[in-house]
């Protein structure tokens, strides 16, 4: 009887050492669709960012042409010298950080302590005072402004680092953050320290807080980024050009107003927006991470 | 007199809770730990929002002493048709805008979720990156693209031999445009979220669908759209909401213009308090808005919470 040897069926088992070559000749159809439809969309998406950068090292002239040029021919750093000498841009900055600084320290500091707290101990009245700052979430922005305008007028800290800065000094989201977060935590840790004889603000500090390194980390981020690119709280809470900050400071050089200065608003976006770019781009696993904290459940 | 069960306490006996007075102060520390958050909160969080109501019956005008006026606000906002036409600018950006950026978003997403990590991350950055990079700034260059004479967008319109648009100038094209930059330039928090969402959803379920003998469309609509659905809602809910707010892009790209015609509630309010300097019917159509924004959150809630088992 003639037996039939069959070979097994071996299906190359995809590793890394295989070439892009090799891989690619292996990508089916759909894939394929996938990968241009998405390229597409990300040049579309990057696209603005390409274009505030050529943008900024044209001198004006070379900005308002028809058609416009898509590879600049030149490299003129004009723009960028007119925005630190026609604009207090420097100032700009200047308040930018101090803000933007002051508020992630204290929403990382106050936040991690709310968190800590509702998280780890019980007390009274502990889930109406939760809820109700859970609940300040819901209410949308624009109803507490006004009123919030008119206090911070009241206090004499309109146009004042204070007024920028101690409003947003907590927020519900990151307090929420941290909450999820350190309920991760081991308890009996705490418990065996104050054993030891630690203090309570011993545990916190010593213990809580660098077990807490990972959420500190994007709550930390996310305020950074959020409270640079805030617009509209400081629009409002500024009026004195040297108070402004990069955001607000810029949006004033666009409107039908005034003679828009092209060059300007190029180069000012691109040193707004460069250190944020490689914030974001050092720290991308934090913030994609801190992402999802936000809106998945459990 | 009050007759009262006479127990006897022994020491046996479990002791009852103690007094409210005791429970706070052996909490104190976490008093203390939340101390600062509680007050800022309520100096500037909840204080706000009860002080808003209490101006909203005022007629709160700089400079001059504010009285009490009841309703009038209200009454003045619903009456005046600034209001409404601010509405029907609003209602337009959230009903256009959010669902479709929300699909375009989920599309892309899912085309993501097939790829090696790799590419995956990349994708990812490339879309997040604008997010990154503030709204002004943002706004302001798709503004420039959008440029009727000098902008990316007519030049390209002119290359495939289409008209050019006059996008600022005129509230329809204007509209598209905002909406065009948000639906191109934004979603990358909705797609690290739907990839995340269905990263979540067990293999096993595609698996059994398969040997059914499901194709691509139906395992999505069957499949992947149901489970997604938490993750939807949470993002149409937010995306209504923030929507609903839509101030910045506006403000930047036509200040409501041409002569109030893309002028949002948001944009209504900030001209009313800052602009015409009422703060008591700013704070009133800030209210009406909340309502609004309320109640279609509610619905949303309503129409697609469903407890998906599996």
């Amino acid at each position: 009887m003639a037996t039939t040897v069959t070979r097994p069926n071996v299906k190359p088992q995809r590793d890394q050492s295989t070439s892009i070559l090799d891989r690619l000749s292996r990508v089916g159809l759909p894939e394929l669709i996938a990968y241009v439809l998405l390229t597409t969309w990300a040049l579309l998406s990057l696209m603005p960012i390409y274009w505030m950068v050529v943008n900024s090292v044209k001198d004006v002239g070379s900005i308002i042409t028809f058609p416009p040029e898509l590879i600049p021919s030149q490299f003129d750093l004009v723009n960028y010298r007119d925005v630190f000498v026609k604009a207090p841009f420097a100032r700009w900055i200047l308040n930018s950080l101090v803000v933007t600084v002051t508020i992630t320290g204290g929403q990382v500091l106050f936040c991690s302590m709310a968190g800590y707290s509702f998280a780890k101990k019980r007390f009274p009245g502990q889930n109406v005072l939760f809820w109700v700052l859970m609940a300040s979430i819901m209410i949308p922005g624009w109803v507490t402004l006004i009123p919030l305008y008119v206090i911070i007028a009241r206090l004499h800290w309109l146009d004042t680092y204070q007024g920028l800065i101690v409003p947003n000094l907590v927020g519900a989201w990151g307090m929420f953050l941290m909450k999820q977060f350190m309920q991760t935590l081991p308890t009996e840790f705490f418990d065996a320290a104050r054993i030891d004889g630690a203090s309570e603000l011993g545990v916190f500090w010593q213990i809580v807080m660098p077990l807490s390194r990972p959420g500190l980390a994007v709550l930390g981020i996310f305020t950074f980024a959020w409270s640079w690119n805030d617009f509209l709280y400081p629009l409002l809470m500024t009026s004195k050009i040297d108070m402004r900050t990069i955001q607000v400071g810029m949006s004033l050089w666009v409107g039908p107003y005034n003679e828009v200065p092209y060059g300007m608003v190029m180069a000012g976006s691109t040193v707004a927006a460069v250190p944020m770019i490689v914030f974001f781009l050092l720290f991308m696993r934090h913030f994609l991470q801190g992402i999802t904290l936000g809106g998945l459940k459990g | 007199m009050i007759r009262m069960a006479q127990v006897k306490v022994t020491s046996t006996q479990i002791r009852s809770e103690p007094g409210i007075l005791r429970q706070i102060w052996s909490a104190r520390w976490a008093y203390f730990f939340i101390a600062p958050i509680a007050i800022i909160f309520l100096l500037f969080g909840l204080g706000p929002v009860l002080y808003g109501f209490f101006i909203s019956l005022q007629d709160v005008k700089f400079g001059s002493p504010s009285f009490f006026v009841g309703l009038k606000n209200y009454v003045d906002a619903l009456k005046d048709p600034y209001t409404w036409n601010a509405l029907r600018v609003t209602l337009i950006f959230v009903v256009v805008l959010v669902p479709i950026a929300t699909a375009v978003h989920l599309f892309l997403s899912v085309l993501i979720f097939r790829l090696p990590e790799r590419a995956q991350t990349f994708y990812k950055a490339a879309f997040y990156l604008p997010a990154v990079i503030s709204a002004v700034i943002l706004t302001m260059i798709w503004w420039w693209i959008f440029n009727p004479t000098y902008g990316l967008a007519n030049y390209v319109l002119t290359l495939v031999g289409a008209g050019t648009v006059p996008w600022i100038s005129r509230p329809g094209p204007a509209i598209i445009a905002i909406i065009i930059m948000s639906v191109a330039g934004g979603g990358g928090g909705t797609i690290v979220l739907y990839t995340a969402a269905l990263g979540g959803i067990p293999r096993h379920l595609y698996e059994s669908a398969d040997i059914d003998g499901a194709r691509g469309w139906d395992r999505f609509w069957n499949i992947t759209l149901p489970l997604l659905k938490p993750t939807t809602l949470y993002l149409l809910v937010t995306g209504t909401v923030g929507t609903f707010q839509i101030f910045t892009q506006v403000f930047l790209f036509t200040q409501g213009g041409p002569a109030r015609t893309t002028e949002t509630v948001a944009m209504l309010v900030y001209d009313t308090a800052f602009l015409g300097l009422r703060l008591g019917p700013a704070a009133a159509t800030s209210i009406l808005l909340f309502g609004v924004i309320a109640l279609v959150a509610v619905f949303l809630f309503r129409t697609f919470s469903t407890d998906v088992e599996y």
